[in-house]
């Protein structure tokens, strides 16, 4: 039993798409919540239905069947205006406003609070402000829009979300097309948000490596529908995991979390040495289509660390060759494919 | 101008010859070169009208149009062929076909062909109309409600089925531009087709004269000259008769839409008509024979103090026209009550007899005018075409 | 407000007065300019005929087109900001095509339609007027039912588009049976015209336009919200039905007012955001409402002073000015600021 309260329920919920002729249900009977302070992944494979639901959950787009329950409260028993005081969104939606500036953008996210004309309290201004400083934006304050990095767009759209001052964020895919060093800020941001301000956050990503080392709970939607939560370790261990992504060009290796390609395997060589150098070796390999085994070969490795640098060894039944890189190693390599 | 040869119009030539000179103006005619054929043919006498020229042969008569649209160069020549007669060996070209006569039945395109077939008698030629409604005549309406005229469709798409099977003897039609397509389908089905352009003469007079021109298809030419000298004498009486007033009262004319007040132009035959009935038309001094588009404060600038406002478009009523816009009222004339419109013939189709009678009828039109302006010279006239409003 | 904005809107006004001043004293009958100005300023010039000119003509004409640059500017505004497409205009929604067919069925089916509006009590220069809101009216029903019923906001810009295609079809079946004076008073109509107005319309028109400016103003806030995407208005807690109706409404009110009084006059509105919105750089609509405001006076008052073709006794219609004037300002503006695109996307 868990002591946080819940901020969102779901209760046999069924999401979709409704129109005049048919109803079409996209994800069925999910039973699940979110508590206070958790922050949650959402996984699985495109165009399962990952952003059906959180609109649905957000309550932007009405559920097909069942209940979403916020903070004890049915959400159609909600006026719009008291659900925008506590649920906030980031999507992927296009913007059609390149003249806006980034405070100006971040101060819509007042407007549950703000009077008719929208003007700003002193209150607002400081939630305003603690959000752009929060979100890593203050030197790009009085930047429009359109002359932002995709990154730094990014980080606007939460400081956003964040200005809008709800209890529960979600998002939908924030790190979609950004580069590394920008996808591991927006991640921390959202991970320090989780920790340090009480904050929900429910995210649909793709980012499983992060996920799973940031996560509290991971929800799952494999290739049937099916729905599955739960403590991202516990997800690896009962293999639930590995469903989401079979394939067969792809392995995964539980004992050590890496997902290795499926080469298709021709020759064989024998390999030892030294641990960090052998692990690299292997990748490079197996990428060339050469196997290790522990069975007598014609070629054989020695990979061998000599102070700061490495060096391998090569040698056949006709000769030795030394290599100071991979490089070289996988072109030797190439005249004993024959054999 | 070249004399004619019967001895009727000899007597009334020569006077007016003298007024030709004043208030004729010649159109340009096109093509000046002259068909030489192997008859001599006398040319009838033409005072006002510019578009149409008519030659007697003695087999056949030589109908020629000129200049049958704004801007049009081209000369279109008729062929008449008198009845009993050898078929001439003219050879018809581009713009010239051949009729034979005569006429015994026959399609107008437009309700200002129609009175002259009434003045000359003809009326029962008339076999089929394009929007029939739109007539105004009384003995036109009679013959259309006994079903003696056949209805033919809007004149910009006429019901050829129906044309085809009245098939008259001519088609008289007019354009208002080069575009002759309709025309030439008509052609080809075999209907010779007319064009008629006495819409485009600029002088009042020189509209009624196309009574010639018709007259021409009925062999009631000398008919035709007799009736237009009526018009004309009458015309020219009542014209001079007003030349030496002592005050001549100021006048304007038209309504305006949106932002633009249509007032004729100093040649315009509307200035004309004001000109020769003893007024003093406020543009008379303009050099255009056409409409000019004016701003209504132009409009009000000019004619702010004049005594007479003639010609009001569709309004009946002095109501109306304040309703319509109140600027209307700071006039003179409006407050004065000097209003009037040619209204009085209104049938109750929606037709008014003064765009179809009118045409042919300048003498009644000028009589009307100058009663307005000169009431004690013309107490024997009474209102016709217009009425004053209140 | 910033310091650049308001230098900029200090010379708009003063813009403004400048143009209104030389729009009241140009017209195609000279009155020398100090006598004007003696007229404005309350003092007798002892010219009744030039008093009646500035009273009875100019002044109104400025007026409205004060009101016509303003309202159709606006009325452009909110329809680009609901739709997110800078193509859009005042009559994107079929408003105008529906006062058009309204005029059209007055005009060209001549008599008995004006007869029947007489019978109402209705003279004059109201019939067009009337029957110009009426077709506005219709089309603006069918609009906000439709938009009551879909969640999209795009669909109704095509229903707007094919309301305008279908009543062109109608409009030329009915010119085709027409007389020709019929058809060329409906022409006259299609020109557009500023100077139609007098005080007696204006008692109306003026209250009209004005109020629902003040009114659209008020929504501003929802209009922000909407810059950033329906979604994103929603969970902000913007009512997106609601809010979409009242601005067609508004769209409606104002260019359908201004089309009944003045015919459609075409190109303002959708340039004039444009212009606005490149001068000022910002999509923030509580700078933009008045600037548009301020923009659109000042265009149509302009164009207006072209049309007079001062010095000459015709005039220009109103339509042929904004649309030949207009177009090269906004290829001007969008070819200087090579990022118009951005201006629109994010």
């Amino acid at each position: 039993m868990d002591h946080n309260p819940c901020v969102i329920e779901l209760k046999n919920l069924t999401v979709g798409y409704r129109s005049t002729k048919k109803v079409i249900p996209v994800l069925q009977n999910i039973n699940v919540n979110l508590q206070k302070g958790e922050m949650v992944c959402l996984v699985g494979e495109n165009g399962i239905g990952k952003s059906t639901l959180l609109r649905t959950l957000a309550g932007i787009q009405p559920g097909l069947e069942g209940q979403v329950i916020i903070n004890g409260k049915n959400i159609e028993d909600f006026r719009i205006q008291e659900l925008s005081k506590i649920i906030s969104l980031v999507l992927t939606d296009r913007i059609f406003a390149g003249n806006l500036k980034v405070d100006e953008l971040v101060s819509l996210g007042r407007h549950p609070y703000t009077n008719w004309l929208g003007n700003l309290t002193p209150e607002d201004q400081d939630k305003i402000t603690w959000a752009i400083e929060i979100s890593d934006i203050k030197n790009i304050r009085e930047k429009p829009i359109n002359e932002l990095s995709d990154g730094q767009f990014q980080k606007v759209l939460i400081a956003r979300a964040l200005a809008q001052d709800g209890d529960i964020i979600i998002l939908d895919e924030p790190t979609a097309h950004l580069d590394l060093p920008n996808k591991i800020s927006i991640l921390k941001l959202l991970k320090d948000l989780s920790d340090h301000t009480g904050k929900s956050i429910l995210m649909a990503t793709h980012e499983l490596e992060f996920g799973f080392q940031m996560a509290d709970r991971i929800w799952m939607v494999l290739k049937n529908e099916k729905f599955i939560s739960g403590v991202p370790e516990d997800l690896m261990l009962n293999h639930t995991f590995e469903k989401l992504i079979q394939h067969d060009a792809v392995n995964y290796d539980l004992s050590n979390g890496r997902f290795s390609v499926n080469h298709e395997l021709k020759w064989q060589c024998n390999l030892e040495g030294d641990p960090t150098a052998v692990f690299w070796t292997i990748n490079a390999l197996h990428r060339n289509r050469w196997s290790i085994t522990q069975e007598e070969t014609n070629v054989k490795i020695k990979a061998v660390k000599i102070k700061n640098h490495f060096e391998w060894i090569l040698s056949t039944d006709k000769k030795n060759i030394t290599c100071t890189k991979i490089e070289e190693v996988i072109n030797s390599l190439k005249h004993f494919q024959h054999l | 101008m070249i004399t004619g040869m019967s001895g009727k119009m000899y007597k009334i030539l020569l006077p007016l010859l003298m007024i030709i000179l004043f208030s004729c103006e010649k159109e340009n005619k096109g093509q000046k070169k002259k068909e030489t054929y192997s008859e001599s043919g006398d040319q009838i006498d033409i005072h006002y009208a510019s578009r149409f020229q008519l030659i007697i042969f003695d087999s056949f008569k030589e109908l020629k149009v000129i200049s049958p649209w704004p801007g049009s160069l081209d000369t279109f020549t008729y062929i008449l062929q008198k009845q009993n007669f050898q078929e001439s060996q003219i050879s018809v070209g581009q713009n010239s076909i051949k009729i034979q006569l005569p006429v015994k039945s026959m399609v107008c395109f437009s309700t200002t062909h129609l009175p002259y077939l009434e003045m000359l008698d003809e009326h029962e030629k008339l076999s089929g109309f394009p929007t029939t409604s739109y007539i105004s005549s009384a003995l036109f309406r009679k013959r259309v409600q006994a079903g003696k005229i056949k209805e033919l469709g809007p004149s910009n798409e006429i019901n050829f089925e129906q044309l085809l099977a009245l098939d008259p003897d001519v088609v008289i039609a007019f354009s208002m531009n080069s575009d002759l397509s309709m025309i030439k389908k008509i052609q080809l089905s075999g209907i010779p087709v007319i064009l008629n352009a006495d819409y485009l003469e600029k002088h009042p007079l020189g509209r009624a004269e196309w009574i010639k021109f018709m007259a021409a298809f009925f062999d009631k030419e000398s008919q035709a000259d007799s009736i237009f000298s009526i018009i004309q004498s009458q015309y020219i009486s009542t014209k001079r008769k007003l030349e030496s007033v002592s005050i001549r009262p100021s006048v304007y004319t038209g309504v305006v839409y949106g932002d633009t007040w249509f007032m004729p132009g100093g040649r315009h035959y509307g200035s004309i008509f004001f000109q020769d009935a003893g007024a003093d038309y406020l543009w008379s001094a303009n050099q255009s024979d056409e409409t000019l588009q004016l701003s209504f404060e132009s409009v009000y600038e000019k004619a702010q103090d004049a005594d007479f406002w003639i010609g009001v478009a569709t309004y009946h009523s002095l109501k109306e026209i304040q309703q319509a816009d109140e600027r209307y009222t700071h006039f003179k004339a409006f407050d004065d009550g000097h209003v009037y419109n040619y209204i009085a013939k209104l049938s109750d189709n929606g037709g008014n007899a003064y765009f179809e009678e009118g045409y042919a009828r300048p003498d009644i039109i000028l009589n009307d005018l100058a009663k307005i302006f000169h009431p004690e010279l013309m107490s024997d006239h009474q209102f016709y075409f217009y009425e004053k409003l209140y | 407000m910033n310091k650049q904005v308001l230098t900029i809107f200090t010379s708009l006004v003063i813009l403004l007065i400048l143009l209104l001043l030389l729009n009241i004293s140009l017209g195609s009958v000279y009155i020398p300019f100090h006598k004007t100005l003696t007229f404005l300023i309350g003092k007798d010039i002892g010219h009744i005929g030039w008093e009646n000119i500035l009273i009875q003509f100019r002044i109104p004409k400025a007026i409205t087109a004060i009101l016509v640059g303003s309202g159709l500017g606006i009325s452009g505004l909110l329809m680009q900001t609901l739709f997110r497409n800078p193509l859009a205009g005042p009559f994107v929604l079929g408003i105008s095509s529906g006062a058009s067919l309204g005029v059209a069925i007055a005009i060209l089916t001549g008599m008995s339609f004006g007869l029947a509006i007489n019978q109402l009590g209705i003279g004059g220069s109201w019939i067009l007027t009337v029957s110009a809101s009426f077709g506005a009216f219709l089309v603006l029903s069918v609009v906000i039912l439709v938009s009551l019923k879909i969640r999209d906001s795009m669909s109704l810009l095509i229903i707007g588009l094919m309301f305008g295609s279908a009543t062109g079809a109608i409009v030329s079946v009915l010119q085709f049976f027409s007389k020709a004076e019929s058809i060329q008073a409906y022409l006259i109509w299609t020109f557009g015209s500023l100077g139609g107005l007098t005080w007696e319309e204006l008692k109306i028109f003026i209250p009209v336009i004005f109020l629902t400016l003040g009114w659209a103003y008020t929504f501003s806030k929802s209009l922000n919200a909407l810059l950033l995407g329906d979604n994103y208005s929603r969970s902000m807690g913007v009512n997106i039905k609601k809010t979409r109706l009242i601005i067609i409404i508004a769209t409606s009110l104002l260019a359908g007012t201004i089309t009944a009084f003045c015919g459609p006059i075409a190109f303002i509105g959708i340039a004039i955001p444009h212009i606005t919105r490149l001068l000022f750089n910002t999509a923030n609509h509580k700078v933009l409402f008045p600037m548009v405001i301020f923009s659109g006076a000042i265009l149509m008052l302009f164009c207006d002073i072209i049309a007079q073709m001062p010095g000459k006794e015709y005039t220009l219609p109103i339509n042929a000015v904004t649309s030949v004037l207009g177009a090269p300002i906004v290829i001007w503006l969008v070819v200087r600021r090579k990022d118009f695109s951005k201006s629109f996307s994010g």
